[in-house]
């Protein structure tokens, strides 16, 4: 079973730059001055992988998500 | 719950489920007013370094699961209880049963919006964001539901306890939705506004409700549940017998030793139609004052239009709770010389079984007139006992 492969995207228009997302995955998500997440990386390394999945469930606009890298 | 456990709760405790519907919607609306608190302190997006927003996110889910599973036992205490006669499909439909229609219909009502917030949460991914807020949204509606319904038809309703637990989470419940109005992202000012107003005049709305209605006495009787609970219900459904719902079983073993067995009618001619027959019957209902434990006997006394006239009388034995309700817990038939049991009472329709000599089934649907206390309606008998079984 090949790995599957992904990277966070946020949905400019759709995020409200509340943070959440910083809050719950600070490995790989800050906030720029205005509260707006900044994503840092591409792929999202093996081990953040579940905790990336919860977090897109948690953002309340639902404007991060999981997008696949390997399949275009 | 298995109905083995239901009947050895309702034989042992009589009226344990009972109290748990009251005591879980006491609790559901508590933490139905959490939920909505929480969820408004997420979305204004109000963090500290101690609580941060996913943890005012996480509280709120868990919380509203919480709730409703609080309000699942309620319904389905309410349900398998059996003091009032209220179905499965009553829970989720309102304005169909005949138990307090209106304040059990905004119970559904309720129930229904709180299931579709749930649901349309769980699948948040796939509905998108704005269908799932729509929807969310109507859990403010849901509040003032639930509050309505629990005014209406508490038994508890003038119980400091109750009134001072409901004052509480009002308070709260204004104050977050009056935080929200006011930083909210996202909502027009002309919808605020008119949100706003809508909300004062509904609490307004709702405390006169409160002082007019349940909080004066006699209230019970008013919203259709009376201290002769089956004429009540009667007269608020006429004839038309709620053949979906089950029947509701008044068991014969628990509640109160002093049922006596109906007299004085019993000496009539010694025959009685053949089944099956249908019949109509006029007559009248009498109520006992309480005496000291509070036990009340209501008397429908009625003769079918038959050949002899035969005498039908049928005492139901209950008990008074707080608000003028009374729970009733057996009723015995008198049918010409012969005697049987109450085993089922739904709306204006009573089922009994009398042996006579063999088992027949007889079943009543009445129309009381609350103003004169007669009674009309018809009985029909069918050998066996068939129909109104638990
Ligand atoms: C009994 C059920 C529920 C009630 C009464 C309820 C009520 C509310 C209310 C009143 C709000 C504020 C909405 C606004 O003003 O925009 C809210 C927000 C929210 N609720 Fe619920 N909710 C319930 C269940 C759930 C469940 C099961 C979830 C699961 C994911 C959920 C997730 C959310 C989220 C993500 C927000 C937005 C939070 C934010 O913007 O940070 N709710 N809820
Ligand atoms: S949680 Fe979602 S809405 Fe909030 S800042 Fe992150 S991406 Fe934007």
């Amino acid at each position: 079973m090949s790995r599957a492969r992904y990277k966070l995207v946020v949905d400019p228009i759709a995020c409200d730059g509340a943070g959440v997302c910083a809050e719950l995955l600070p490995e790989m998500i800050t906030l720029d001055p205005w509260g707006f997440p900044i994503i840092h990386g591409d792929e999202v390394p093996d081990g953040l992988l579940e905790l990336a999945r919860r977090t897109t469930v948690s953002c309340p606009r639902l404007a991060l998500t999981l997008v696949r890298l390997d399949k275009r | 719950m298995t109905v083995a456990t239901a009947q050895a709760l309702t034989a042992v405790g009589g009226k344990a489920f009972w109290f748990l519907t009251r005591a879980s919607g006491l609790v559901s609306i508590a933490l139905l007013s959490a939920t909505i608190v929480l969820g408004v302190v997420a979305s204004v997006g109000w963090t500290t370094q101690r609580w941060p927003r996913f943890v005012s996110q996480d509280v709120h889910r868990n919380l509203s699961l919480l709730c409703i599973a609080f309000v699942a036992v309620h319904v389905v205490t309410t349900v398998v209880d059996g003091y009032v006669p209220i179905g499965f499909v009553d829970v989720v439909l309102p304005f169909r049963s005949p138990y307090r229609p209106i304040y059990l219909g905004l119970g559904a009502l309720c129930f229904d919006l709180l299931l579709a917030v749930l649901i349309t949460s769980g699948l948040r991914h796939r509905i998108g964001y704005g269908s799932w807020r729509f929807v969310h949204w109507l859990a403010y509606l849901c509040w003032p539901i639930a509050l309505i319904h629990g005014l209406g038809s508490g038994t508890d309703t003038p119980l400091p306890i109750v009134l001072l637990v409901e004052a509480v989470c009002t308070a709260a419940v204004l104050a977050a939705f009056a935080w929200r109005l006011t930083t909210g992202r996202s909502l027009p000012i002309g919808g605020r506004t008119a949100a706003g107003i809508g909300a004062v005049v509904a609490v307004v709305a709702i405390a006169g409700f409160a002082a007019l209605g349940p909080l004066r006495p006699g209230w019970s009787h008013r919203s259709g549940t009376s201290s002769a609970l089956l004429s009540q219900l009667a007269t608020k459904n006429g004839t038309a017998s709620t053949a979906a719902a089950p029947p509701t079983t008044v068991p014969a073993t628990s509640g109160s030793p002093t049922t006596t067995a109906p007299s004085g009618s019993s000496t009539g001619s010694g025959s009685v139609p053949a089944v099956p027959f249908t019949s109509r019957v006029t007559g009248s209902q009498t109520q006992t004052q309480p005496d000291g434990r509070g036990v009340i006997q209501i008397t429908l006394g009625m003769h079918l239009q038959d050949a002899g006239s035969t005498p039908l009388t049928i005492v139901l034995t209950g008990q008074e709770s707080g608000g003028g309700g009374v729970s009733l817990s057996s009723g015995t038939v008198a049918y010409g010389p012969y005697r049987g049991t109450v085993v089922g009472l739904n709306g204006g329709t009573v089922t009994m079984r009398v042996a006579a000599p063999g088992p027949i089934t007889l079943v009543a649907n009445l129309t009381i007139d609350q103003q004169t206390g007669s009674l009309s309606g018809s009985v029909s008998g069918a050998s066996g006992s068939t129909g109104g079984d638990r």
